[in-house]
């Protein structure tokens, strides 16, 4: 049964969703959008406040759809979107080869005959209509009184200053905390760090400084994955990144990587009209996609792009937080390997790393796709060391691996990359894939944290293989 | 950059803080003027970001101890997957991770000329290689060990490298010294075997089976004693299949109540027929005794050959004395009497699940592809029933005779019923189809699919992966 406006106007939960639906409806939004040559599958991307796209895809057959944002409607405006957009113009879809995550879904939908997806209960006295949703999108915004706009802006710029407040108290009571663990003895820390952060962690919350009381919520999975011996060292490392955080945001709390790291990042339309924000075009290369459920109950998606023309190799990351059991699946996400035309743009930094996919031109097919460039071997630290005097703060930043090989230390059972040319080691997080063990590796591309690192990606006789 | 510190500097200053309490007296000399100004617990922090960012910056990681390293994943002798086939292989990978289907995907893969790439498959560390293509040798010793030495492709095992080798390239050594010498590989085994535990001897014993010969009754004799039953079992097999076993008179008498002589209507050929087993504890006396007696034996006792016993049986009599003769030639039977057998049991459309299974381990990939021929064309055997018996025979058949097959017809009829309303029987579609993924050969494939998505099962259900990778994958080149 093919997909009519009548059939997204039924599907559609609530007038709200339609109306949400039709400000989607921009070519400009959909990096992707294509159909099934002779088949009945639809898919797209669309771009939104994420930092990764939203894949989207139904069935013309029997109106079953997915979508992998965290929204709890069903279906999400981005499936009345793209079904509305495909019922207004089919032909705007290009055929192409349905892709895994297509395949994936439809494989776990296997049904043995098409049955239509129910349509939408009305909300009592509530109808719905395309033609209503069109007419919202298309109202002229509505003269604003200057007294009420006045009001509005001096009652946002309040709210403001007090969250502003509230950050920079939390702050001051986080230093104090990180004092206070210092006079009463670091072994002490240690031996309860779970408990104390998670106590700190909450205030943080409570005052407004989200993402680095995330961070500290997490050090305590840090540390422990550190040997006995290395967890006073990384304590000591990482309260140094804290206070050096707190201190620059006391002293500009409007730079927008400081306020990122304490409190929120740049929404994306902010950021798409940052004229400080830099943007890299080129072909880049998803190395790693990584998933990890944070204790405060989200997951955190981190996609790596590394830009492999032209040169020089630079790095994007792609960060985006869901939260748990919402169903999302990691599947959703790119997946390593994958190569695509774009421009990136970068939240504003010294030095930045966090970005954003402005604009997605063209994704390399398999037999298109380019290999790495090669890298001088410098001291595999250097671009971190560069980096991080650039960012004190700053968690984690992939490096360029010379030709190397995977050892282990024995008796401590760790495993270490070292070069070829023995110049240098460097100690891994995680034990790697056994295909990697003892293999000549001649380029590789790990993430560093400045304890340890993870091994992203790797050139190996058996082709580059990625290993998240 | 900063400037760089000597990280022992600051070995008091964490000392301190280990325990509790100001470490600024014992800070740096060069941070003097950023700490003296300020007040004491303001110091204490700036140290803290000092001590912290300098260790960043300034510490390059060592490891104390000597590195070691394996030798790499050995290169196999065919080709890694290509890369545009890797995701449908992963997808069936992942929909069932039993063992025995596991082995079958990858043989499917081996028999088109690929090997899986290492990243998405390893044998695991306690793989024998039972079940597995000769080509996964290389990978299934150096998973298992910690340390792997290399041996040379074209190394012949002796007493002096014997040790050079793991388990699974020696034996895969082994068999090609068997074909070039058979008479020294037993010759090696009652050197070595005293070394080795009891599924070392196990695990290499089976090389025997081809050529086996007078070359290899003292080895086979001497391992009558043998600790482990199964080396001892198959030991006594392999003697049976030359003829040096006598059964025991008392087991040889106890056949009379299972089997009679019949003179056939041509005065001058007889036949053995079956006395059908009244009951249980019969049915296990009969099981009991062809595990034990020899087929030469149990002609001699009826004065035949054992020809003339494999020729003149009727297996249309009793199934139960069907399986006991089959596991009594599976143990005793020569090479060139089990390939009677198994011609026999095919012209007699004998296709019984339970009686082809003790016979499974002797089959060779010819034995398996006429006993699937007869069975496609002369059984109701459903697709489960055969799996077992593919082995390396995959991708032989044409849709043709697949689709006249009873087992397809009932495929489909299954395949037309709601899933909804009959789990139980919708649910052998998966290992079927397997099944079929597994027989069918690459030309013939996309007919069955297109005939299974029209009986409703969508092209992409995942049962029908195999199907269509098989149909995808083409053999490589090398």
């Amino acid at each position: 049964m093919a997909i009519d406006l009548r059939t997204v106007e039924s599907l559609a939960p609530d007038q709200a969703s339609l109306n949400a639906a039709t400000k989607l409806r921009k070519p400009a939004k959909w990096p992707l959008r294509e159909k099934e040559a002779e088949g009945r599958l639809v898919w797209g991307e669309c771009q939104g406040s994420g930092s990764n796209p939203y894949r989207v895809m139904f069935d013309q057959d029997d109106h079953g759809y997915k979508c992998t944002c965290p929204s709890r409607k069903f279906p999400c405006k981005h499936v009345l979107a793209l079904m509305w957009m495909f019922a207004d113009a089919e032909d705007d879809f290009g055929e192409g080869s349905v892709p895994d995550w297509v395949t994936d879904w439809v494989g776990r939908r296997r049904k043995t005959s098409a049955t239509p997806a129910k349509k939408a209960a009305a909300t009592k006295g509530e109808s719905k209509s395309l033609t209503q949703a069109n007419v919202v999108e298309e109202e002229s915004p509505k003269p604003v009184d200057p007294e009420k706009q006045k009001r509005l802006e001096k009652a946002a710029a309040t709210r403001a200053a007090q969250t502003q407040q509230m950050i920079l108290d939390s702050l001051g009571e986080f230093e104090n905390w990180i004092a206070d663990q210092l006079r009463l003895g670091l072994a002490g820390f240690l031996e309860e760090h779970t408990a104390r952060c998670r106590r700190i962690a909450a205030r943080l919350v409570d005052g407004r400084a989200a993402m680095l009381a995330s961070r500290v919520d997490e050090l305590p999975s840090k540390l422990s994955s550190l040997p006995r011996e290395e967890q006073l060292d990384a304590t000591i490392q990482e309260f140094s990144k804290f206070l050096v955080l707190s201190r620059a945001f006391r002293a500009n709390p409007e730079a927008p990587d400081v306020r990122a790291a304490v409190a929120t990042a740049m929404k994306r339309d902010d950021l798409l009209e940052h004229k400080d924000a830099e943007v890299a075009e080129g072909v880049w290369e998803v190395v790693a996609a990584l998933f990890k459920t944070q204790r405060d109950g989200l997951i955190r998606q981190s996609t790596w792009l590394m830009r492999i023309e032209p040169e020089p190799i630079r790095f994007a990351l792609l960060l985006d937080f869901f939260p748990v059991g919402g169903g999302y699946k990691s599947s959703a996400g790119f997946t390593p390997g994958d190569q695509f035309e774009a421009s990136i743009r970068f939240h504003p930094a010294n030095r930045p790393l966090r970005a954003i996919i402005e604009e997605r031109k063209s994704t390399r097919s398999q037999d298109a796709r380019q290999g790495w460039p090669s890298w001088d071997s410098e001291a595999p630290l250097t671009a971190w060391m560069n980096w991080f005097e650039a960012n004190p703060w700053g968690e984690a930043h992939p490096i360029l691996l010379s030709p190397g090989r995977i050892g282990r230390a024995p008796r401590q059972g760790r495993f270490w990359w070292q070069a070829s040319d023995e110049s240098a080691a460097l100690p891994l997080a995680t034990e790697p894939h056994a295909a990697l063990l003892g293999c000549e590796l001649p380029q590789s591309v790990a993430l560093w944290d400045g304890q340890q690192g993870q091994l992203l990606a790797a050139s190996t006789e058996f082709g580059t293989c990625h290993l998240s | 950059m900063s400037q760089p510190v000597d990280p022992r500097v600051l070995e008091p200053v964490k000392a301190l803080w280990m325990t509790g309490g100001a470490a600024k007296s014992a800070a740096p000399d060069a941070w003097s003027a950023q700490l003296d100004s300020v007040a004491a617990s303001e110091a204490e922090l700036r140290l803290l970001a000092l001590v912290g960012q300098a260790s960043q910056i300034a510490l390059v990681p060592k490891c104390q101890r000597e590195l070691t390293f394996r030798n790499g994943l050995p290169k196999l002798q065919l080709p890694v997957l290509e890369e545009q086939f890797r995701p449908a292989f992963r997808r069936i990978l992942g929909a069932d991770k039993k063992k025995d289907r596991l082995h079958r995907l990858i043989t499917f893969l081996a028999s088109r000329g690929w090997v899986a790439h290492p990243l998405d498959w390893l044998p695991n560390s306690t793989e024998s290689g039972e079940g597995l293509p000769e080509v996964y040798a290389p990978w299934i010793d150096w998973v298992s060990r910690a340390r792997w030495s290399e041996t040379d492709a074209d190394m012949v095992p002796d007493e002096e490298n014997w040790h050079d080798f793991y388990p699974a390239e020696r034996i895969k050594a082994l068999r090609v010294l068997r074909r070039q010498n058979a008479a020294e590989v037993p010759r090696l085994f009652l050197a070595k075997f005293p070394e080795e535990n009891a599924e070392i001897r196990f695990r290499h014993l089976p090389v025997l089976a081809d050529e086996l010969g007078d070359h290899d009754v003292e080895l086979l004799e001497s391992l009558g004693n043998d600790r482990s039953e199964r080396v001892r079992n198959l030991a006594h097999s392999y003697l049976a299949r030359l003829g040096k076993v006598e059964a025991d008179p008392g087991a040889i008498e106890g056949l009379n109540d299972f089997f009679k002589k019949v003179k056939g209507r041509l005065k001058k050929t007889s036949r053995i027929d079956p006395i059908p087993a009244k009951n249980k504890s019969a049915w296990t006396r009969l099981a009991k005794l062809c595990q034990s007696v020899p087929l030469a034996s149990l002609a001699e006792a009826f004065e035949m050959t054992p020809e003339e016993v494999i020729d003149g049986w009727k297996f249309k009599v009793d199934d139960r004395a069907n399986c006991a003769l089959s596991a009594m030639l599976a143990f005793s039977a020569s090479d060139s009497q089990f390939d009677r057998y198994l011609t026999h049991l095919i012209a007699e459309r004998w296709f019984d699940a339970d009686g082809v299974a003790p016979l499974l381990d002797r089959f060779t990939d010819d034995h398996r592809l006429q006993l699937l021929e007869g069975a496609l064309q002369n059984s109701d055997l459903e697709f489960g029933d055969l799996t077992s018996w593919i082995g390396g025979c995959v991708g032989k058949f044409p849709a043709k005779t697949i689709k006249k097959s009873k087992a397809w017809k009932r495929l489909l009829e299954v395949a037309g019923i709601n899933e909804n309303e009959n789990r139980i029987q919708t649910n052998n579609l998966d290992p079927w189809l397997f099944t079929v993924g597994l027989l069918v050969d690459r030309e013939s494939a996309p007919e069955l699919i297109d005939i299974l998505n029209q009986r409703g099962i969508d092209q992409f259900d995942p049962r029908l992966q195999l199907l269509q990778f098989n149909a995808s994958l083409p053999t490589s080149s090398s």
